[in-house]
């Protein structure tokens, strides 16, 4: 996206500054069609869903205070039935939105409906190129042929697309083949490697995760190519949770992110103050570098993306290394060396 | 039709929010970002389609203190500006 770099780069610090929730990620239900083993959310049929008229009340909320970015996500976002009336009253509002889906309940009328939304990108979730990789990590047959349908359909509409994946075990040797359908498919191409643990704290999708030969292999020409960008001398660790990011349950229940299931309280009965000055909010804007015990000292540290919320799904503890990052910090930096000795050789060979 | 009598309405693919006077405005279908100045950003929030530009000019003259006769050559300008940008468009008036 094309910014005026300085004014936007100025009212985003404002918004860190003074805790204004720029960007809020609302997973509307934990509802989906699909079954993907690696996923984190757990249907939680005991707990009701916000409805439209609590929904719109927080967009009013939110809109009073500062937001500009929603992002929707579930569980699949449409299988709720009034997900059209809820975007809709987003938009009116005056709401910048991410949608991400399955694509697999999309059809010529939905691509419509998206359409006239003016979205500012449609992610669907693809984890094959071919249906025989994708549909046996969804546990759907057919899956891959809906999901590629509506991004086509999308496109055809001028809707801005992302193929969004995760590479894990399973599909890690299909990686190029991803690329190349976003590309055949005029989307943009965004992959994840860390599978996370699920809501309850289950770390059982984590054995789909890769090992650091796998993400070696994986990323070495990534690296290789954007060397520079992985490579932080200037590493300061801090992320937008709890500052002008929060995340939104289906029930209302706000966190910090959305890996970062300890609530500040719920939108139908705390004001966002009160969730933004709540014990869990306050806890993790507190974390400095000096409190990361591990993390201050670690070699790696230029090569990492810890993610707190990570660190404390995979451990307990907030405040300790993440195995998954640690992982990819170290992938990193030997990729980043193996590029500097073969320039050297190649210097002296001279 | 006077140039007064037009009422420009913000165009309905974009998306926006104001941070401290400062209007921040998302155009989907070009990905861009536009910032605006104070006043631009006044004028923005008062576009709602109901308004004429003379109307906007009048409360720009009383909130920015300056005289009517600037504050509606901003006003033309900035929604002229933003019309050929799509970010802004004026409410089609029946019979014309």
């Amino acid at each position: 996206m094309r910014r005026h770099a300085d004014a936007y780069s100025r009212i985003i610090g404002k918004t860190l500054d003074r805790l204004i929730p720029f960007t809020v990620h609302w997973e509307l239900t934990y509802r989906c069609n699909l079954r993907c083993p690696h996923c984190y959310v757990i249907p939680q049929n005991s707990q009701r869903e916000l409805s439209l008229g609590e929904i719109t009340s927080i967009f009013d909320l939110l809109r009073e205070s500062g937001t500009l970015y929603l992002v929707f996500s579930g569980g699949e976002i449409l299988t709720r039935e009034d997900f059209f009336e809820v975007a809709a009253s987003a938009r009116k509002r005056g709401f910048a939105l991410r949608l991400i889906t399955n694509g697999t309940l999309l059809d010529e009328w939905v691509a419509d409906r998206i359409r006239d939304l003016h979205p500012l990108s449609v992610e669907i979730s693809l984890y094959g190129s071919r249906p025989e990789i994708h549909d046996r990590i969804t546990a759907c047959p057919g899956s891959f042929e809906r999901s590629l349908k509506a991004l086509r359909l999308l496109r055809e509409r001028s809707v801005r697309t992302v193929l969004k994946s995760l590479m894990m075990k399973g599909n890690v040797g299909d990686f190029q083949g991803l690329k190349k359908l976003a590309r055949d498919t005029g989307s943009q191409f965004v992959y994840d490697t860390i599978v996370i643990p699920k809501m309850d704290g289950s770390t059982e999708p984590c054995v789909k995760r890769l090992d650091g030969h796998e993400l070696f292999r994986l990323l070495y020409l990534e690296v290789q190519e954007k060397g520079d960008d992985w490579d932080r001398r200037e590493k300061d660790l801090s992320c937008s949770a709890g500052l002008n990011a929060l995340s939104v349950s289906p029930h209302g229940d706000v966190y910090p992110c959305m890996g970062f299931k300890e609530s500040g309280g719920n939108l139908t009965k705390n004001s966002l103050s009160e969730i933004y000055h709540s014990p869990v909010f306050s806890k993790i804007r507190s974390i400095t570098l000096s409190d990361l015990r591990e993390c201050r000292e670690c070699h790696l540290m230029r090569y990492c993306n810890r993610c707190p919320a990570l660190a404390l799904m995979e451990t307990g503890d907030l405040l300790g290394p993440s195995q998954a990052d640690c992982l990819l910090a170290g992938v990193i930096k030997s990729i980043i060396e193996d590029k500097r000795e073969r320039a050297l050789m190649e210097h002296e060979m001279r | 039709m006077k140039v007064e009598e037009k009422r420009p309405i913000k165009s309905p693919d974009t998306a926006h929010q104001i941070i401290d006077d400062e209007a921040v405005i998302i155009t989907p279908g070009q990905m861009m970002v536009h910032v605006l100045n104070a006043v631009g950003s006044r004028i923005w929030d008062l576009a709602d389609g109901e308004r004429k530009i003379g109307d906007i000019a009048r409360i720009i003259t009383h909130e920015f203190d300056i005289s009517y006769q600037t504050a509606l050559k901003d006003t033309v300008e900035f929604t002229r500006d933003l019309a050929e940008k799509q970010i802004m468009g004026f409410v089609e008036e029946e019979g014309h």
